[in-house]
């Protein structure tokens, strides 16, 4: 796998310029993520974490500035990245089962066309994969520790089944990159461990793991380096070295000064 | 649609109108429905602000059943005083004042009716707002229209009553009209005046409200109650099809141009006015125009105007500030003494 | 009381095709509006189909079929776009949006069908309100087979138009079943993995905008909105999984179709001595159920769902 990824980094951000409307998030952002390591995004509200992640995937449009992935594009290096939306994003009463998401990482090309309501023997017909889909989400779902919900709606889960359930539909995309936005929000400890373990095995197997998280507390314990975002980069680095108390002084505790873009505007 | 011939004496005639000297009928309706549009553009403003403004459409579609039962109770009734023809007879011609009221409360009942089934299937099932109220609206008004029907063959041809409040008949408001629209207009201003401050802070947030002591259910109530009046008296003005636009688009047109509700629903109240104005004086000289929809399409024109050049929430005001940023974004990032950057960031 | 057999195929036959056939589709496709919490922008749509028929009839001069189509879908197609375009770019709140939005077409269409004189051929606001499911008829003759050639040549057009609407609604949900599950489940992620839920999104409305206009004829404008929300909201409340609810709502829309026609045509008459309007009835029908489902799930629930 390892193989396969040139020597540019997995996943790096230049000069990245990204606006909500007419008020810049994010302000030239120049960042690299180390391959093979545990990246988190940190910052306080409204920092524009999730934003880098979204502008990265494509989601929301890049003023300036540009997002790599080892070297190419995000539409060339597609099929190497998997990426785990923010659970706001989600309308969790949807009625889907906890396979069908997984599921959703593993279908390809003209299988997204075959219905799955169909009986067994006929989907069997129908696409050779069926079988190999079956037992490689099965293998996810058990990997966190959700293979008995496997048949059950995602709105009858609790959050942090929730979210193990979006961490297996990752994994089963058997990425290099994984991107995940906020994954230990509002989860339970079980959950925190399992993903915690499942993402440092990614690690050791050579992955990158970059996630947006939101408690200073812990990302040390949890991550191997980290970025800290205020509208723009203020610091990053290896995570115990970087989170001094001048930096989160500067990231949380300082106002945010406010562009003076009008001015420069007409210049 | 005006033959280019008779502009000006169109003009002359439109003039003529708005300064009142179109004659009593007509300044009667420029009242009625001016103050109409006041009261309409001070309740509605409350109800957009919670969130509600489909709910009053969903009432004014569901009061067509009520209309269309208290006609058909209205005939029976008189089939029971007398013989089957007089039935007929009767339920044409029971006088149009006497006729109109029974509609009301017909609509009225079911109207209110529609928005509990509403509230409880939001409160009890996990249907959320949008659906219940499309769903509710819609059945009903099929049931409306099937009761309806009924109505027709019952009436034979005579059903001005029920074409008016179906269609809006705003020509023919009498004075004792006009005096219920002013009676309506005073207790919308009055009830928005006083209770301001309460009803800004239930609109807002409810939650909050009931934790510092508000009364916040019968403050519901009684926004709800004009919500209804307003939706009742301008079913025969402009329609049950097109009242909830009296109660929508003034209030959504000054949204555009303030935030604070004292001047938006100040501005809303004079929009609503000044369309009722403007749309019946035009109904008036133009031919064969229907009063409602032209109050309702002036409306809209306001509307539309302020969605594109509202200063702040317009369109274009949106698009200048988006480019002026993006060419902010690159003069600044080429600025010298900016850390790092040079020509990179401009190249995409 | 009952017709000949005969008179059922002239009479009833055609229409009630219509209606179960319509009823199954806009059921069908409504419970993919309502998952979206669209169940407003239907309403909106069925709305603004009337501008679109007086602009196609002024423009054309004729009620033809096709131009009257093309002129309902345009003006379906522009609403749902102006409600997208107002909350988008100018922040307008949604249900501000779609409130001014829809009230403005249909005023609109209730001037033009005043003013250019389209009211002449039939095209006044109580069709439109209610539909045309009288003059569906089968012209039929009397003792030749139905199945023969010119027995189907004579089918009604509308009808032939909803079996099309069906057959590719169908279609589409199949063969759609999982991209149309991904997207609308999970818009980010589809879209990272490249599988563009706005096309998606997007050919969804585009057929429920034509399976609304096609609708029309028979059922009216303002009644079509009850085919889209009530058989969605029963099955929700019914179901846990995506294929039991989208099957159960087309087949409550299907049972709305053919209870609310039965009623009105041969209930009615029984019980208070006339047939009624038959739209009318099939969406109260709908109500019905709906209002029965939701009866029956509150009062058997004495716990709380796992949910909330």
């Amino acid at each position: 796998m390892i193989a396969r990824s040139n020597q540019a980094e997995p996943f790096a951000v230049e000069n990245l310029v990204v606006a909500y409307r007419a008020e810049p998030v994010l302000w030239n952002v120049t960042w690299s993520a180390r391959a093979g390591a545990m990246s988190a995004i940190v910052g306080p509200n409204g920092a524009g974490k999730s934003t880098l992640l979204n502008a990265a995937v494509g989601l929301v449009p890049i003023v300036s500035g540009r997002a790599t992935f080892w070297g190419e594009t995000f539409k060339d290096a597609r099929h190497r990245i998997a990426y785990v939306p923010q659970r706001e994003s989600i309308d969790w009463d949807f009625p889907i089962t906890a396979a069908q998401v997984v599921e959703m990482g593993i279908t390809h090309g003209a299988a997204w066309l075959v219905p799955d309501f169909l009986p067994r023997w006929s989907r069997r017909l129908l696409g050779k994969g069926t079988a190999r889909a079956e037992s490689k989400t099965h293998g996810a779902l058990e990997r966190v520790g959700m293979a008995d919900f496997a048949r059950r709606p995602i709105g009858e889960l609790s959050g942090g089944q929730q979210q193990r359930v979006f961490l297996a539909r990752a994994l089963a995309q058997e990425a290099e990159l994984y991107l995940l936005d906020e994954p230990f929000a509002g989860v339970d400890v079980a959950t925190e461990e399992i993903l915690t373990s499942e993402l440092r095995a990614l690690a050791r197997a050579g992955k990158t793991v970059v996630a947006v998280h939101h408690d200073l507390e812990d990302v040390a314990d949890r991550f191997d380096d980290v970025a800290v975002l205020h509208r723009e980069l203020v610091a990053s680095g290896p995570a115990k070295a970087t989170l001094t108390e001048a930096t989160i002084v500067r990231a949380f505790r300082q106002p945010r000064a406010p562009l003076a873009l009008d001015s420069t505007a007409h210049g | 649609m005006i033959g280019p011939a008779s502009t000006d004496g169109t003009l002359a005639r439109w003039f003529e109108v708005l300064t009142l000297s179109g004659g009593y009928n007509t300044n009667v309706v420029l009242f009625g429905v001016a103050l109409l549009g006041l009261a309409a553009g001070a309740v509605g403003s409350f109800a957009m602000l919670k969130k509600q403004s489909l709910v009053a459409d969903a009432f004014a579609h569901a009061s067509l059943v009520g209309v269309a039962v208290a006609f058909l109770v209205q005939a029976w009734f008189h089939s029971w005083s007398g013989s089957p023809e007089a039935a007929l007879a009767g339920a044409a011609r029971p006088g149009p004042e006497r006729n109109m009221v029974v509609l009301l409360v017909g609509a009225g009942i079911a109207g209110a009716a529609a928005v509990a089934a509403i509230e409880f299937l939001v409160r009890k099932t996990r249907l959320r707002a949008d659906t219940a109220t499309a769903a509710v609206s819609s059945a009903s008004f099929g049931a409306g229209i099937a009761t309806l029907s009924i109505a027709r063959r019952v009436s034979g041809a005579d059903q001005a009553g029920l074409d008016s409040l179906i269609f809006g008949a705003a020509s023919s408001m009498t004075r004792a009209d006009a005096y219920a629209m002013a009676a309506l207009a005073l207790i919308a201003a009055l009830f928005t005046a006083v209770l301001f401050k309460p009803l800004r802070a239930v609109a807002f947030n409810d939650r909050f409200a009931r934790t510092s002591g508000l009364p916040v259910n019968a403050i519901d109530i009684a926004l709800g109650a004009l919500v209804a009046a307003v939706t009742l008296a301008g079913m025969q003005a402009v329609g049950m099809l097109l009242v909830v636009a009296l109660l929508i688009t003034p209030c959504a047109t000054a949204r555009l141009w303030t935030r604070a509700v004292g001047p938006l629903v100040a501005t809303s109240a004079a929009l609503g006015a000044t369309c009722g104005v403007l749309g019946v004086s035009l109904s008036r000289v133009l031919p064969s125009v229907p009063t409602g929809a032209v109050v309702v399409l002036i409306a809209a024109a306001a509307f539309v105007v302020s969605a594109l050049f509202a200063p702040e929430r317009g369109l274009l005001a949106g698009l200048r500030r988006e480019r002026r940023m993006r060419a902010a974004v690159l003069v600044a990032l080429r600025a010298p003494g900016d850390p790092g950057v040079n020509s990179g960031g401009a190249e995409r | 009381m009952i017709p000949p057999p005969s008179d059922f195929l002239v009479l009833d036959a055609a229409p009630l095709a219509a209606v179960v056939l319509a009823a199954f589709t806009l059921a069908l496709l409504g419970s993919f509006l309502v998952l979206q919490r669209q169940a407003m922008i239907g309403d909106a749509m069925a709305h603004s189909v009337l501008p679109g028929l007086v602009i196609a009839f002024v423009i054309t001069g004729s009620r033809a079929p096709a131009p009257m189509f093309m002129g309902a879908l345009g003006a379906a197609l522009f609403a749902s776009l102006a409600i997208a375009a107002l909350t988008r770019y100018a922040r307008v709140e949604p249900t501000a949006a779609i409130g001014v939005v829809f009230t403005t077409l249909f005023a609109l269409g209730v001037l033009l069908v005043e003013t250019t004189g389209a009211r002449n051929v039939d095209l006044d606001l109580d069709c439109v309100l209610s539909g045309q499911l009288e003059l569906l008829f089968w012209p039929i003759e009397r003792g030749a087979s139905p199945w023969s050639g010119e027995s189907l040549d004579r089918l009604p057009q509308p009808l032939l138009t909803l079996a099309t609407m069906w057959a590719m609604s169908v279609g589409a949900v199949l063969f759609g079943w999982r991209l149309l599950r991904a997207t609308l489940f999970d818009r980010p992620f589809t879209q990272a993995r490249g599988l563009r839920p706005g096309l998606v999104r997007g050919a969804l409305l585009l057929l429920t905008t034509s399976t609304v206009v096609a609708s029309f004829e028979a059922l009216g404008s303002i009644l079509v909105i009850a085919l889209l929300t009530c058989p969605p909201a029963a099955a929700r409340l019914l179901t846990r999984t995506l294929g039991a609810y989208v099957a159960l709502s087309a087949v409550l829309g299907a049972s709305a179709g053919l209870l609310g026609y039965a009623f009105a045509t041969r209930g009615a008459p029984i019980l208070i001595g006339g047939t009624i309007d038959a739209s009318g009835s099939v969406a109260a029908a709908a109500g019905l159920i709906l209002a029965a489902t939701a009866m029956v799930t509150v009062l058997r629930r004495p716990v709380a769902s796992p949910t909330g």
